[in-house]
């Protein structure tokens, strides 16, 4: 589903971000990102949604190599995943609703469809009531649950979210990853970035750490500290490439 | 959290405590929702085009004030341009009335020969040149100079017997060969006959109004085209004003997976819009302007026999105009948000 092979991203004049990162992410994974700010986890999930292209590697999400599509082709990639973010990137200008069916919109779904598609959304995050206010009377955990329902609304393959819960207290972080957890039960590929141990731990769930651009762990189990490594070592089966080629 | 603390370390996230209070899960219904498909969805052309205009609508009233002065200014610019192009149009008129009213007058000698004077009509009736040819006889002259001078007509009266003035031809030529070359040519032609006195036109008074109304053409023609520049330089900043203010937007738009026609189109539309807006009032202002000038300049100048011919752009030039004021803003604003989108983050 998603292959970072070798996947440098150095910024002018000499800034570097990736150091040959390699991994892959499999169909229905829920994926943790994390490290210390500046390890390039961003960084990650942009080369991942196409924001940025590798100076060198390559990326493949969805059987698209991202280095080789043009702007179509990368809106074309966005409309099969929802990205979400720590500043939630709404748009003040438009109601709860109309953000929520904005990815609808930009698929050509018509107006009545993506209505109920978006007001059926809101309410399964609980934002039922809130469907025709502006994004901006709403508080942080509710603008954010805006923005995670506008990224499923279209039911994508794939969710990219950067700090989802960065700007949240305790309990609506909790609800945030409880609801990418029951997009991740529906099919959904998941990869999130955060520098967030306590959620690590909580879900358990497979987590690539980053330090100074290089993979520096791949934690199948990161509550027992089982690596990808170790339970091959340990001929527990299973992985098939994966890995780090720098930092390991 | 043993293994991933070892290489990890938090920036103070605000929810590390919450992981020793987990609380179940709640069930939102998502899974049930994946089973649900909706439509798969295609950007149709009119569901395009409804976006564009919705969105360019949004984007002029949301800051009416911001709107009106560009389009107050383009209005202004393009009021200059539309004069301009009323010049031009006019001085076509005046060229056009001038070489109609030119003629050739072809004086004969006294004892012209009846024979002769058959000879030079037949040559100029077979000269596809001459559009029309009146022979004006001695006494017709005569009779002519007492109507047309009247204060003067008694002493007309005792050259009846002994009238000076020739007898002539009074010869147009037909408007596509209008030119002083072609009445120069004409002229030394017709001086070859043995019975023609004298060929006469308004030779210099053609040619010094052709060159002053073709300057005027240049001038206004020149005045238009670098105002439809100005114009059009001031659609692209107003467009790149809008494409900063909306920035957040459009990284969002780019962040769903809208296409590329989606983002760009409402600006479009907004330019073609601006362009109108602004094209309609330069055609007022141009109107207006025009109107009261006429009217000063016929009052003042009542002997100039030109100002029931003036007028303003006739509808289908205007039209033209209009289309062409729309289409600059267009392309103004498209090659504006090429420009600034183009690099944008996201």
């Amino acid at each position: 589903m998603i292959r970072f092979h070798r996947a440098h991203k150095t910024y002018p004049p000499h800034q570097i971000a990736l150091r040959g990162v390699s991994t892959v992410i499999d169909k229905g994974e829920f994926v943790f990102v994390a490290g210390a700010s500046g390890a390039g986890k961003s960084t990650l999930l942009r080369l991942g949604y196409g924001a940025e292209r590798a100076t060198q590697g390559e990326v493949v999400v969805a059987g698209r190599t991202i280095n080789q599509l043009d702007r179509e082709g990368v809106a074309s990639l966005r409309r099969e995943v929802g990205i979400i973010f720590q500043d939630y990137k709404l748009l003040a200008s438009r109601s709860v609703l109309e953000n929520v069916a904005f990815p609808l919109e930009v698929r050509g779904i018509g107006r009545e469809e993506r209505s109920e598609r978006a007001l059926l959304i809101l309410k399964t995050v609980g934002l039922g009531d809130k469907a025709h206010v502006p994004p901006m009377t709403l508080s942080g955990g509710e603008q954010q649950r805006v923005a995670v329902a506008r990224a499923l609304v279209h039911q994508p393959r794939i969710i990219f979210a950067d700090e989802p819960t960065g700007n949240l207290d305790r309990d609506m972080a909790n609800l945030v990853f409880d609801l990418l957890v029951e997009a991740n039960l529906a099919g959904v590929t998941v990869v999130v970035a955060t520098h967030s141990l306590s959620i690590i731990d909580k879900l358990n769930k497979r987590t690539l750490v980053l330090d100074r651009g290089q993979i520096i762990g791949d934690y199948l189990d990161p509550r027992r500290g089982v690596t990808r490594e170790s339970r091959a070592s340990s001929g527990m089966g299973e992985p098939q490439e994966v890995g780090t080629t720098a930092a390991v | 959290m043993t293994g991933v603390a070892h290489h990890t370390m938090t920036d103070g996230a605000p929810s590390d405590e919450a992981a020793a209070t987990v609380r179940p899960s709640p069930s939102f219904g998502l899974e049930k929702m994946w089973r649900v498909q909706g439509s798969e969805g295609r950007l149709h052309r009119r569901e395009i085009l409804r976006h564009h205009l919705i969105g360019a609508w949004s984007h002029l009233r949301e800051s009416p004030a911001f709107t009106a002065t560009t389009t107050v200014i383009m209005g202004v610019v393009l009021s200059l341009c539309i004069s301009g192009i009323v010049l031009i149009y006019n001085a076509h008129i005046l060229l056009e009335y001038a070489r109609s009213s030119v003629g050739l007058t072809i004086f004969l000698r006294d004892d012209a020969a009846f024979e002769s004077r058959e000879q030079l009509e037949r040559y100029l009736r077979a000269d596809a040149r001459i559009g029309s040819v009146r022979f004006e006889s001695k006494e017709e002259a005569l009779e002519k100079l007492r109507l047309e001078t009247p204060a003067v007509s008694s002493l007309l009266q005792g050259l009846e017997t002994r009238n000076p003035l020739p007898s002539s031809y009074a010869v147009t030529v037909v408007k596509e060969y209008s030119s002083p070359a072609i009445y120069q040519e004409l002229r030394r032609r017709l001086q070859q006959f043995s019975d023609v006195e004298l060929v006469q036109y308004n030779n210099s008074l053609l040619g010094e109004l052709s060159e002053t109304l073709q300057l005027i053409g240049w001038l206004g023609g020149g005045a238009a085209f670098a105002k439809s520049f100005v114009a059009a330089g001031i659609v692209a900043l107003t467009i790149l004003i809008s494409v900063d203010r909306r920035r957040h937007e459009i990284v969002v738009m780019r962040l769903v997976g809208a296409p590329e026609r989606f983002i760009r189109g409402p600006f479009v539309v907004e330019g073609v819009a601006k362009g109108l807006l602004a094209g309609g009032l330069g055609i007022a202002g141009a109107a207006l302007g025009f109107s009261v000038l006429h009217h000063i300049l016929a009052s003042a100048l009542p002997f100039v026999p030109v100002w029931d011919r003036i007028a303003f752009l006739p509808t289908a030039l205007l039209a033209a105009v209009l289309v062409v004021v729309g289409t600059v803003g267009g392309i103004a604003s498209f090659g504006a948000v090429r420009r600034a989108i183009g690099p944008m983050d996201a």
